[in-house]
């Protein structure tokens, strides 16, 4: 067994603990090996006070703590910089204790340990939060940490931004109060699989309320942060905003489905023109009654004048599509279509149509002046010349709003359309559905382009021999 | 040479069907020409005479997009009629959308399908399947 003094010799080596006390009676010092080795002394004489203390970074500092001691007299720990006598920066964990006798301090003792390793790893720590703060703070994209059951526990700027809530707000909620219904299934799907450890991450696109209610498109990333026991602690989620990118895509696959359309269009137009063209020259060729030429190049001529209508039709529909980008003043809808309705009062006195108007004053549509007369004349045109030869023809003009958005319909009595044998060519170029002498198979096909290069949708209910409704969903007029 | 009978033009465009009557008769195609200008009207008159073999064409030249009832339209009808006469069906059609080439494939009773315009030879090969 060592005695105790032994013991601690031997102890306060091997825990890197300097001791020392300063005997103020006798005004001595003493410190143990460990302390001359922090303070990079060779086996030199004790040095005094203010000597030792030099060696802090703030000689002040120590001081106070000496003197916050002797005050006390209860225990005082400080953690301090000083520099060796060999000029290496460090860090010291010092403890005091003052003692006193009669009144009267006569002695302060305490310990010294080198912490430098300690505290730089802590800075290191330190600055590699700091830097998962910053990254987290500052990410462009929406970055969030939530708890096993959905809730918010902390989000960042751009989330806050993405989603127009503050951080109190999202903290209140779950990321289920959140998340489009239909898109909620197959996320919690996949953070089942995480928690059960079969995936690592996952990533999906998926739609959210925005604080406006309006939906806004995301692709989300998830990952699960573990404890040491493995065990799930909360889920780190990245949330990109990709609205305008799907927005985009959509745009783009409208535009190619137009382009291809017309393609078909084109081609298929311009050549039973130019087939007919072809077998008239070659007969022509081949005929030797000059009689008969003549009349083959009158045919020719017809042909040619066929295929001239037929270009101009089809670069009607090109400057309909290039000016999509054109203004769309926000037009009264009840007025325009007042004056429609004077423009065709001919052919409605003609056919004694009657007219039930039922549009508020106030609706306003966004669209291109022409536009607009050019739908509403095709549709109450179409309206009057297909009309039962039976029955008065009557028509109802409506508009409702649907989401906010005015929804305009057309109803007739006529003479309706088999849609389950023609619904997919309604709008189609050069496409008739009765033998009515003025049928070209342009107007709805314009009406259909003019009102998609709005920004709108057009569609038809029909009933053979009961009447057609058309009806035009207006682009939301954007304040 | 081989020749139809009775040879079935169903095409809107009345120029087409004008010329297409003009070179029948001038490779002598057939002893007459009946013409439609649309699916409906075809059938029309195709449905009152289809049990009289000796009024039905032979041979049908039937083109795609037309009004009313337009070419697929038109077989679709056509296919459920219970004759008992041998009539071949051609397509002939401006579209060059391969599309309707496999459509019209997937009908048993279109012996072929022709793109617009059609020359002579055309006809000619039309003549030469006539089976005997």
């Amino acid at each position: 067994m060592q005695t105790e003094l032994r013991l601690y010799k031997n102890i306060a080596p091997l825990a890197g603990l300097g001791i020392w006390e300063h005997d103020l009676v006798k005004d001595v010092i003493y410190w143990n090996d460990v302390v001359r080795v922090i303070l990079e002394l060779g086996e030199v004489a004790y040095p005094s006070v203010d000597e030792a203390l030099s060696y802090y970074k703030d000689p002040v500092k120590a001081r106070h703590l000496i003197d916050r001691a002797v005050l006390s007299g209860s225990p005082e720990s400080a953690d301090l910089e000083l520099i060796g006598a060999k000029g290496t920066h460090k860090c010291v964990n010092i403890r005091i204790q003052a003692e006193y006798s009669k009144g009267k301090c006569v002695r302060i003792y305490g310990t010294i340990q080198d912490i430098t390793a300690h505290k730089k790893l802590l800075k290191a720590l330190e600055e590699r939060e700091q830097r998962f703060a910053n990254a987290f703070d500052h990410a462009p994209i929406g970055m969030a940490l939530v708890s096993l059951t959905g809730g918010w526990i902390k989000v960042n700027t751009s989330l806050c931004e993405l989603f127009g809530y503050a951080e109190e707000d999202f903290l209140q909620h779950t990321f289920q109060d959140f998340t489009f219904p239909a898109d909620l299934d197959a996320d919690l799907k996949q953070l089942q699989q995480l928690i059960a450890g079969k995936i690592s991450t996952y990533s999906m696109e998926k739609r959210y309320y925005h604080a406006d209610g309006r939906l806004i498109w995301a692709l989300l990333n998830v990952s699960l942060v573990r404890n040491d026991l493995g065990e799930p602690l909360y889920f780190v989620s990245q949330i990109k905003d990709v609205t305008e990118r799907k927005r985009n895509m959509e745009i783009i696959r409208d535009q190619n489905g137009r382009l291809l359309n017309f393609a078909h269009i084109v081609s298929h137009n311009l050549r039973s023109h130019s087939g007919n063209i072809r077998m008239l020259t070659s007969m022509i060729q081949q005929e030797e009654d000059e009689a008969e030429k003549d009349q083959m190049l009158r045919l020719l001529d017809d042909n040619a004048a066929n295929l001239l209508e037929t270009l101009e039709h089809l670069n009607e529909i090109v400057r309909i599509h290039a000016g999509e980008e054109k203004e769309r003043p926000e037009l009264p809808l009840t007025r325009e279509l007042d004056r429609v309705l004077t423009i065709l009062s001919p052919s409605i006195m003609a056919s004694q149509a009657n007219i039930i108007k039922d549009v508020p004053d106030d609706v306003k549509v966004a669209f291109d002046p022409a536009y607009l007369e050019s739908v509403l004349v095709n549709l109450i045109s179409n309206a009057l010349k297909y009309r039962h030869p039976d029955r008065r023809p009557e028509l109802i003009i409506r508009t409702i709003f649907c989401d906010g958005v005015p929804l305009l319909s057309v109803a007739d009595n006529g003479l309706g359309i088999d849609l389950k044998l023609h619904g997919h060519k309604l709008f189609g170029m050069y496409k008739t559905f009765h033998r009515h002498p003025d049928a070209r198979g342009m107007g709805l096909f314009l009406v259909k382009n003019q009102v998609e290069a709005m920004g709108g949708q057009i569609w038809a209910e029909s009933q053979p021999g009961v009447g057609t409704t058309f009806f035009v969903q207006f682009n939301p007029v954007y304040v | 040479m081989k020749k139809f009978d009775i040879a079935c033009l169903i095409d809107d465009d009345k120029m087409f069907t004008f010329l297409m009557s003009k070179q029948m008769r001038l490779i002598d195609f057939c002893d007459s020409i009946l013409v439609f200008n649309d699916g409906d009207e075809a059938l029309r008159y195709l449905k009152p005479i289809m049990h009289s073999p000796e009024t039905l064409p032979s041979v049908i030249l039937l083109d795609i997009n037309m009004p009313v009832l337009d070419g697929w339209q038109f077989l679709d009808e056509f296919v459920k009629f219970d004759i008992p006469k041998k009539i071949t069906v051609y397509i002939v059609s401006s579209s060059i959308d391969h599309a309707d080439r496999i459509k019209a494939a997937s009908y048993r009773e279109v012996s072929n399908f022709y793109v617009k315009p059609i020359t002579n030879a055309n006809l000619v090969e039309m003549l030469n399947e006539i089976e005997v």
